[in-house]
């Protein structure tokens, strides 16, 4: 699975993110306060760690 | 990084969170743009192809995270919020609810028939004391009457009581007490004149100082006079002490009366009291053993006449002198008893008048005191009595009085609950095995009780044991062949009737069919609802209470404490039992219930958590698969290939909300509710989407969980169906008990038939699946006026897979 494969390459700091996020399901704050970082710090790491998959699934297609 | 770089990348982050956001939300891709969708079908992909979290970890880790960074007190609050939310609170068994004032009023009552006994055993012999004494040897009180008094004495009787009043002056009130006439002699039977009774008699006289001497003389003179002799006397007589005497006399028995005449006619009377105590008994076995002595003697002297050798005749010798020894010393033995009865002993006790005349009024208010007390005394005694007796009926009508306006008061609300509990008796195999064999054992026993007890009775009541015999196998059997016997009230009502007969006519209350009329009360006991058992205990104990009283009972002999307590017992033992009783059936049939549903939902849970599985897999192929063809989809040109890639895109965004759709439907299951209950909160959540939903009617009750799972599937499929494909605006669903079995109805006025049968729908074929597991039919038609269409599922089922 290329989402999969795109997972296994990321960072485990991301993978966390990514786990929390949609896993667990936990808001933005939340994920904030788990990993000890800012809100806004979390948003762009998570947005980082997405924008990477959407890339690592466009080049696989 | 530039701070004008980084708030552009701060952007940039926010609008991707905003669509990821929204897409999770939404449950599918956004459509703006390309961007969007694939960031869209990427967080769907991305939390369709992690594993769920189980809810408890999910809030568990929600939880840690507040925890771990909030204030101490919010730490507190969660944990008791989470506290609070798993404790469940103990099995309040529900219906059952022995109020805390009747449990108190119990208590309270068994603490006082402990009291009681413990008062009467002590109080038993209460009335012994010094003024007047019963003779006794016949155990009831003689009251004493002038009619009773020897004819011989009545002149003298006169005589005294005038001469008593006499000397006590005009002025004065009487002070001495009137004299008591004395037990007739020679005994209180005449009609056994050989009664021997030894007599003791006491008497004190008062007389005023200067005629102490004369009275005394008086006394000596009597006393030859009436052949008797003076064992001792002392007078004494000086400044300090007042002035008296005693005299230790013994009369002859027969002069007795005569004696205590003249010696009461000497002075004034101020206390008098004889006892006696029957000898017979031991003088005739005196007597009696004292002729068989004789007799052996008479018999060793023959034998030494006839002695052949001289060993014998020593034998014989040695025997006579050991027989002899005996003679002589029940010879002794019976004149000192003969003695003891021939005479009686009389001591007089002589006062000083004047002296005791001081002492005079205190000595009657002491007697006026005494008096009152035993009064009191007895009516305490009686009292006790009879709340030894009213309390334990009083507790009954009361447990019956609660039974019978709690039996009425709830009897709308019961009406199911006592029918289920009627019905599950009605089925034989629901009388639970274990108090049927209860009621086999203790009826036999019972029965072999009261047999055992008539045929060792002096007065053997052979045809009552028959009877008993007969009757206690014949009801055994009949309780074990005929279960719609075991379930009439009617029945029971007769079996108590029968047995209460027998106690009547084995003609006392403690009756050996006792046990056997407890027996009658077990199947009652755990068939009824526990208020309506203890009613019926509390009636069946009003029977035996008038059967008691219609045999007789005995109320002097109440006046011990077992006497007592064996006739509260009788009356409280029903009561107890059939409460006992009924609380253990309601208890076990609650725990079978509970263990059954907790059955039930297990199997649930499980097949939920399977088809979840499943379902997420599914789920994530297909999110996966749409994020495939919709980057290919840019990468097409434009043509056949490229509809063909759009088509199969829109079936999988259909296929999507399909799994939507069941799934939502996994996660409502029935949840342990009645299928009605289920099927009309199905129906509240579809009817926000604006079509009004009637449902109608109840699925009998004992339906089997797995019927109820597929018919709520079935019931929610068509409802979904009429709303969402066949456009309908009324709904109509009706759960009906058709025979043995359930019909499900589900009727719109949509569009019809064919508008359903979209492609790739399998709505119909599961239903007809399920219907075919259930062992039932699906009819599919179109409905008459007003078109639409008709699912109809009827299930038939037996009667024996009904839980009970």
């Amino acid at each position: 699975m290329a989402v999969r494969a795109a997972l296994a390459e990321l960072e485990p700091r991301d993978r966390d993110l990514i786990a929390l996020k949609f896993a667990a399901g936990l808001a933005n704050v939340e994920i904030a306060k788990v990993l000890g970082l800012s809100a806004s710090n979390t948003g762009t790491k998570l947005h980082r760690a997405v924008e990477k998959l959407r890339e690592a699934c466009r080049e696989e297609l | 990084m530039k701070s004008s770089e980084r708030r552009a990348e701060h952007e940039r982050a926010e609008a991707t969170l905003a669509t990821i956001d929204a897409a999770l939300e939404a449950g599918r891709a956004g459509e703006e743009g390309d961007r969007e969708r694939e960031l869209g079908q990427l967080a769907l992909t991305l939390r369709a192809g992690a594993p769920q979290p189980s809810a408890s970890f999910a809030a568990d880790l929600e939880e840690r995270v507040w925890a771990g960074f909030s204030e101490a007190e919010n730490d507190r609050s969660s944990a008791r919020r989470r506290a609070r939310g798993r404790w469940h609170g103990p099995m309040t068994p529900e219906g059952v609810r022995i109020s805390r004032p009747a449990l108190g009023t119990l208590a309270v009552t068994l603490l006082a028939l402990v009291a009681v006994g413990g008062v009467l055993s002590s109080g038993g012999g209460m009335t012994r004391d010094g003024i007047v004494s019963q003779a006794p040897g016949g155990g009831a009180a003689a009251p004493p009457s002038a009619p009773e008094g020897d004819r011989g004495a009545g002149p003298s009787l006169d005589a005294l009581s005038g001469g008593a009043r006499s000397r006590e002056g005009p002025s004065s009130g009487p002070r001495g007490l009137p004299v008591k006439p004395l037990p007739s002699s020679p005994g209180f039977a005449p009609e056994q004149p050989e009664r021997r009774i030894e007599r003791t008699a006491s008497l004190t006289l008062a007389a005023p100082e200067d005629r102490l001497d004369t009275v005394s003389d008086g006394v000596v003179a009597v006393t030859d006079r009436h052949r008797g002799f003076i064992v001792s006397s002392s007078t004494f007589s000086g400044e300090d002490e007042p002035a008296g005497g005693s005299f230790d006399l013994r009369i002859p028995a027969d002069e007795l009366r005569a004696t205590l005449s003249d010696l009461a006619a000497l002075g004034t009377v101020r206390a008098q009291s004889q006892t006696g105590d029957d000898l017979t008994e031991p003088v005739a076995t005196a007597a009696d053993r004292l002729d068989g002595a004789r007799a052996d003697r008479r018999g060793l002297l023959r034998r030494l006449e006839r002695a052949d050798s001289d060993r014998e005749a020593r034998a014989v010798r040695r025997q006579l002198d050991r027989v002899s020894g005996e003679i002589g010393g029940l010879q002794r033995e019976l004149e000192a008893l003969e003695e003891r009865t021939d005479y009686a002993r009389v001591s007089v006790t002589l006062t000083d008048e004047s002296s005791s005349g001081a002492a005079g009024t205190p000595s009657s208010t002491e007697s006026a005191l005494e008096d009152a007390v035993g009064s009191v005394v007895a009516a305490f005694n009686l009292a006790v009595r009879a709340l030894g007796v009213l309390l334990p009926l009083a507790l009954v009508a009361g447990l019956g009085w609660l039974g019978f306006s709690a039996a009425r008061r709830r009897r709308s609300a019961d009406a199911t609950a006592a029918s289920a509990s009627v019905r599950a008796v009605a089925d034989p195999t629901c009388t639970s095995s274990r108090w049927l064999t209860l009621f086999v054992a203790t009826r036999l026993v019972a029965t072999v009780v009261a047999a055992a007890l008539l045929v060792a009775h002096p007065r053997p009541a052979l045809g009552l044991a028959v009877a008993a015999v007969g009757y206690g196998v014949v009801t055994t059997l009949a309780a074990l062949r005929w279960p719609p016997a075991r379930a009439r009230p009617a029945v029971w009502a007769a079996d108590a009737a029968v047995v209460l007969a027998l106690v009547l006519v084995a003609g006392e209350w403690r009756s050996p069919f006792y046990p056997l009329a407890l027996t009658t009360l077990v199947i009652p006991a755990t068939s009824l609802p526990v208020r309506r058992a203890a009613a019926f205990g509390a009636a069946f104990t009003g029977g035996y209470f008038a059967v008691a009283l219609a045999t007789g009972i005995d109320w002097a002999m109440l006046r011990t404490t077992s006497r007592l307590e064996s006739l509260s017992t009788h009356l409280l033992m029903p009561v107890l039992i059939v409460v006992a009783l009924a609380y253990a059936a309601h208890l076990l049939a609650s725990l079978e219930r509970e263990r059954q549903r907790a059955e039930g939902l297990a199997v649930e849970a499980e097949r939920n958590r399977i088809a979840r599985e499943l379902h997420d897999s599914a789920k994530q192929r297909i999110h996966a698969a749409h994020l495939v063809l919709s980057s290919a989809e840019r990468r097409v040109p434009p043509g056949s290939a490229a509809a063909s890639v759009g088509q199969a895109m829109s079936e999988l965004r259909a296929a999507t909300a399909d799994m939507e759709t069941s799934l939502s439907e996994l996660r409502t299951p029935l949840e342990g509710r009645a299928l009605g209950e289920a099927v009309r909160a199905r129906a509240r959540e579809l009817e926000a989407a604006g079509t009004p939903i009637e449902v109608d009617g109840e699925a009998p009750s004992g339906l089997p969980t797995f019927v109820a799972v597929h018919a709520f599937r079935v019931a929610s499929e068509a409802m979904t169906n009429a709303i969402r494909h066949a456009g309908a605006t009324r709904v109509w669903v009706r759960l009906e008990e058709d025979g043995p079995g359930l019909t499900l109805t589900v009727a719109d006025d949509g569009a019809g038939m064919p508008q359903r049968l979209r492609p790739g729908s399998h709505g119909l074929s599961s239903m007809r699946a399920r219907a075919e597991r259930l062992g039932g039919d699906l009819l599919v038609g179109a409905r008459g006026e007003g078109g639409g269409t008709v699912i109809r599922l009827a299930v038939p089922l037996d009667r024996t897979e009904m839980a009970a």
